[in-house]
C-alpha cells in the first residue's frame, strides 16, 4: 500500500491558512491595544526635585498642614467637629475598619460625588514672560474642597489628603497631570502603588490597571516631591489648554 | 621657578575648571526652575462625567456614602 503525504490537514486547511489566522489575529490585538497607554512609571525617573520646588503646591501643602489639627480634633471628639466636617469624620472612621481596596474604592466614590467647580483664575506676572496672563487657579486643601467643591485637580488632591490620613504612605500615592488624547485637555489622577500594582484613580469612578488608560503622563507631585514624564512617552499635547 | 610656573598654571586651570562646573550647575538649576514653572503654568480642569460602566460600589460602601451625604446635606 503506498501512503502519501500531504501538508493538508483533514479539514482542508494548510499552513498558509495558519499564517493568515495569526496575521489576523495579531493585527486584531494591536487595533485593540491602539489607544492603551503606557503604564504609569511609579518610580524615580523623571524627578525633578523637592516639592517646595513648586511655589502654589508648597504653599496648598503648607495651608493643609495648618488647617489638619482641626480635622484631627474632630477625628478624636465628634462634639469638636465644625458641622462641614461630620460627614467626612463618619467617612473616615468607617474606612479605617475596611481593608485597603476597599478603602481606596471608597475615597474615590465618596470624592467623585462632590461638586464640580471650575478653578477661579487669576492675573499674575510670569516670571519667564514678564507680562500677565491667565494663571492657573491653586491646589485646594482638604477643608477647601470640602466646603467649596472643586475641579478634576482638587478631586485627586482630595483622594490624596483622604488616603494620606488613612495611613498609605506618601511614596505610595502621587497627583498625576495627564494630557488625555481623547477630550484633548489636561486632567489630573490619583495614582496609588496598591500590591504590587498601579491604580489610578478617576473622577468618573473608574479605578484604572496598568495600560487602561489614553493618557500621556505630563508631571506627578506628591508631598515628597516633583517628577516630569515629558520626554519619556510619545506624541506631544497639541495644546496646553483646558478641556 | 619652575615649581613657581607649575603652582600657577595649577591655579589657573583649577579656576577654569571649577567655573565651568558652576556654570553647568546653574545652567541646571535654571532649566529646572523653568521647567517646574511652567509645569504649574498648566491648566487642568477637565471634568469627566460618572462612567455608568464603572464598577458600583459594594451595598455596605453605599450605605456609608448615604450616611455621608445625609451628614453633609444636614449641615
Amino acid at each position: 500500500m503506498r501512503v502519501t503525504r500531504s501538508t493538508h490537514s483533514s479539514d482542508g486547511t494548510t499552513p498558509f491558512h495558519c499564517v493568515g489566522l495569526t496575521v489576523v489575529l495579531l493585527i486584531a490585538l494591536a487595533a485593540t491595544t491602539a489607544h492603551a497607554g503606557r503604564p504609569y512609571p511609579f518610580d524615580e525617573t523623571g524627578y525633578l526635585g523637592a516639592a517646595t520646588l513648586m511655589p502654589e503646591w508648597s504653599a496648598t501643602m503648607g495651608r493643609e498642614r495648618a488647617q489638619a489639627p482641626l480635622l484631627d480634633a474632630c477625628l478624636a471628639d465628634e462634639d469638636r467637629c465644625p458641622s462641614y466636617y461630620r460627614g467626612l469624620r463618619r467617612l473616615l472612621t468607617s474606612a479605617a475598619t475596611l481593608d485597603g481596596y476597599r478603602q481606596i474604592s471608597l475615597i474615590n466614590h465618596y470624592v467623585n460625588r462632590k461638586r464640580y467647580r471650575n478653578d477661579r483664575t487669576e492675573q499674575i506676572e510670569t516670571p519667564l514672560a514678564g507680562e500677565p496672563l491667565t494663571y492657573r487657579s491653586r491646589w485646594a486643601t482638604l477643608e477647601e474642597f470640602v466646603r467649596r467643591g472643586g475641579d478634576c485637580e482638587d478631586y485627586a488632591t482630595t483622594k490624596y489628603y483622604l488616603l494620606r490620613r488613612l495611613g498609605f504612605a506618601t511614596d505610595d500615592l502621587r497627583v498625576v497631570v495627564t494630557w488625555d488624547g481623547e477630550s484633548h485637555g489636561y486632567h489630573a489622577v490619583l495614582a496609588v502603588r496598591f500590591d504590587g500594582e498601579v491604580l489610578l484613580l478617576e473622577s468618573d469612578n473608574t479605578i484604572r490597571r496598568g495600560s487602561r488608560h489614553r493618557y500621556r503622563f505630563i508631571y506627578s507631585i506628591n508631598e515628597n516631591g516633583i517628577w516630569d514624564h515629558a520626554g519619556s512617552q510619545d506624541p506631544q499635547p497639541a495644546k496646553e489648554t483646558s478641556a | 621657578m619652575r615649581t613657581l610656573i607649575f603652582a600657577a598654571l595649577c591655579i589657573v586651570t583649577g579656576a577654569v575648571w571649577a567655573d565651568t562646573t558652576t556654570a553647568v550647575v546653574k545652567v541646571y538649576s535654571l532649566d529646572v526652575k523653568e521647567r517646574i514653572q511652567n509645569l504649574e503654568l498648566i491648566d487642568v480642569t477637565a471634568e469627566k462625567p460618572v462612567d455608568e460602566q464603572a464598577a458600583k460600589l459594594e451595598p455596605d460602601l453605599e450605605a456609608i456614602l448615604d450616611d455621608v451625604a445625609a451628614l453633609e446635606e444636614a449641615e
